[in-house]
């Protein structure tokens, strides 16, 4: 445990340089002998996600997509790859964009948590809709639209307003359910971001899950709080019978109060070498599967892949021009070995499947033949030059006698 | 009468190719796609999983299965990958002369690609005569994709050579030497938050936060703070607020209090699971767990 904290650094925010959202760029030029001043004026949007998230941005949540486990204890949490995510917008009202501290800034992204009984259905509409709702029993925060926001597809949960006061975090909780955290990402798959950024953050849930001996489904949702402001404090909202929210993600879990999780499953894990199949000569990773050979007979061959259960001596493997040189014909048995032959034909489909490369080695063989090709020439060349002073150091014969002689040589060959 | 063609290599039966191997620049060796392509098949880049394990039955759900990287598998599929554009007897002969440097370069190679690529040094740089690894088909893949791997060879910690995901429920991995002890840890982005349970109740013992030995224990918990306890409701404010509280009595607060410490406190302790693969007995069977 000691070493694993020493790799573990966070940080309570990572605010971007630039929250997402629209600016506007003033440019005044005064002039003080002529008196005139000039001034120039634009607007522009930083972009971000608003209404949903990509499904890249998203690292990994707790508990998993689907799980079934001991999670009874635990608070739900979501990770992103992008650092900056939660401070990107604020769920302050857009005063002058400066209202707190940057450090202690108020995410717009929070956890809900909802249990089975109390529904959740998620509605999709495009975004104009979504933010204004038909009713006037729903609530939903006042939101400046960029041009062509309107008509982008997004889902939405509508919400008793009583139920989202019971259950919702508090807004002053929003600040210490999100942080930034640091990764090694030389110790995970290569699937999971890969080497680009170490840097990830996370947004904690605020409500424990409902846990039953047979398992409770719990759905938690990723929701924007963007323009709710300080809810908790806004009498406001309670006028209204409904609540609104913007849903990003969502996913559900069982939590099950019987010890299920990571530990349990490691431990179930069955260990073993690859090719342990009950059928003879499975031991060495071999399989029979049927074969066409080339005339059309149907036969049996054994085969392996590139994984086997104990170590290979290494050997030899010739250059050929096709993969039934490669096959390996068992005089006791009567049966063919095919795994090299089938190597060969991944590799030759592998490679064909690449054009730019395929192209490549052909080009390098090409230009190398006709180095060579060059080569040979001049020592061909040389040859009959030594040869030449050879003959005639031996016979003493001049160049127009020796190329006569020849001549006379190769007609009679 | 001699010939004049007798000294001339071109048709006596040596390989000129072999004869001028030192003077043939061989494009492929340049940096680029061709050698990252033949590196790649090294590590099996690409190979379809029907290739690698031929029935799914050498791979159940819930299991984890090691095994030898065969290289003579790998070399003859390499010679298949040049072979295109193999036509006549030159080509061969061409290519019997150039490609064997090819693959031991290829090979050489592909263990350090995977360090590069994450601007790491390669734990030891004498790679393993041989190359083992093992697939993972389980739950823990999907629930936990960022789960963290570690092998090591006797104390020695391994090269990870390649460590990648075959669909959502199997990981891929091949280390640099024989390995004989996997670690799978809880991955760190998913460190998780929660409660402890003590007699029935829920509660959270706390960690120092003083500089010098942040993260000890310091044999103090707090209760959990509802807002509805009801519906489950934490009150993170007032809870992060009594935590503060129970730390400065302690002695091993700090100066702030932020989602930062908050979240420290909050963590519950990463799991881990060593297995040990016990090769003595008819050469790789099974092996212990260690949670």
């Amino acid at each position: 445990m000691e070493e694993s904290i020493k790799k573990a650094v966070f940080a309570e925010s990572c605010v971007p340089p630039l929250q997402s959202g629209e600016y506007v760029m003033k440019a005044v030029s005064r002039s003080k002998t002529l008196g005139d001043s000039v001034s120039a004026q634009k607007t522009l949007w930083v972009e971000g996600p608003r209404f949903t998230i990509a499904k890249e941005d998203i690292c990994c949540v707790y508990p998993p997509e689907n799980g079934r486990g001991s999670f009874g204890k635990s608070l739900p949490h979501i990770v992103f790859s992008r650092k900056t995510l939660p401070w990107e917008r604020s769920a302050d009202a857009q005063t002058d964009g400066r209202k707190a501290s940057p450090s202690f800034h108020t995410p717009w992204l929070a956890l809900l948590q909802l249990r089975e009984e109390e529904g959740g259905a998620v509605s999709t509409d495009t975004v104009a809709h979504a933010v204004n709702p038909d009713s006037l029993e729903v609530y939903f925060p006042k939101l400046h639209l960029r041009k062509g926001e309107e008509s982008e597809m997004c889902s939405y949960i509508d919400l008793e307003t009583s139920l989202f006061r019971r259950i919702f975090p508090a807004y002053e909780d929003l600040v210490y359910l999100c942080h930034a955290r640091q990764t090694d990402p030389y110790i995970k798959s290569d699937d999971t971001g890969g080497p680009t950024d170490t840097w990830c953050s996370a947004v904690m849930g605020a409500r424990m899950p409902d846990v039953s001996q047979e398992g409770k489904k719990n759905r938690v949702y990723l929701v924007s709080l963007e323009g709710y402001d300080d809810y908790s404090n806004q009498a406001k909202i309670d006028a209204f019978s409904k609540i609104r929210l913007i849903v990003l993600y969502s996913w559900t879990y069982e939590a099950i109060s019987l010890p299920w999780h990571f530990k349990e499953i490691c431990s179930s894990l069955g260990i073993g070498s690859l090719g342990l199949l009950d059928t003879p000569f499975s031991e060495n990773g071999y399989l029979p599967i049927p074969h066409q050979i080339r005339n059309g007979d149907q036969t049996v061959s054994f085969y392996r892949g590139p994984l086997t259960p104990a170590a290979k001596e290494r050997q030899e493997i010739p250059s050929v021009s096709s993969s039934d040189s490669l096959y390996i014909y068992d005089p006791d048995l009567g049966m063919f070995d095919v795994s090299y032959a089938c190597a060969w034909q991944t590799g030759r489909l592998l490679a064909l499947n690449r054009k730019s490369i395929a192209m490549k080695l052909l080009q390098a063989r090409a230009d190398n033949r006709k180095q060579v090709h060059a080569a040979s020439l001049q020592l061909a060349m040389d040859a009959q030059c030594s040869l030449k002073k050879e003959t005639e150091k031996e016979t003493g014969l001049s160049d127009a006698v020796l190329s006569l002689l020849d001549g006379y040589l190769r007609r009679k060959a | 009468m001699k010939s004049w063609f007798k000294n001339s290599r071109v048709i006596s039966g040596e390989n000129i190719f072999c004869s001028l191997k030192e003077q043939l620049s061989i494009a492929y060796m340049e940096k680029d796609d061709v050698t990252a392509f033949i590196n790649g098949l090294y590590m099996l880049d690409g190979v379809p999983f029907d290739t690698l394990i031929a029935d799914g039955r050498l791979l159940p759900p819930e299991s984890l299965r090691i095994f030898y990287l065969d290289e003579n598998w790998i070399d003859a599929m390499a010679d298949g990958a040049l072979s295109i554009g193999r036509n006549c007897t030159s080509d061969w002969m061409h290519d019997c002369a150039v490609l064997p440097k090819l693959k031991e370069h290829g090979r050489m190679h592909s263990a350090h690609m995977r360090a590069l690529r994450y601007d790491k040094s390669p734990k030891n740089s004498n790679g393993g005569e041989y190359r083992t690894g093992f697939l993972l088909r389980s739950r823990l893949v999907e629930g936990w994709p960022g789960i963290e791997i570690s092998c090591c060879s006797g104390e020695q910690e391994l090269n990870i050579l390649k460590l990648e995901h075959i669909g959502s429920s199997v990981l891929f991995c091949i280390a640099d030497g024989v390995l004989d002890k996997i670690t799978l840890t809880e991955p760190v982005e998913s460190l998780f938050f929660g409660f402890e349970e003590k007699d029935g109740e829920l509660v959270k013992h706390l960690v120092s936060l003083k500089e010098e030995k942040a993260g000890r224990d310091i044999h103090a918990s707090v209760s959990p703070v509802f807002r509805d306890a009801e519906k489950g409701l934490l009150d993170i404010k007032a809870l992060a607020g009594t935590m503060q509280q129970v730390l400065e009595k302690a002695g091993e607060g700090s100066a702030y209090f932020s989602s930062l410490e908050f979240a420290l406190q909050m963590i519950q302790e990463r799991m881990r699971c060593t297995i040990e693969i016990n090769r003595s007995n008819s050469d790789s069977k099974g092996g212990g767990v260690h949670v």
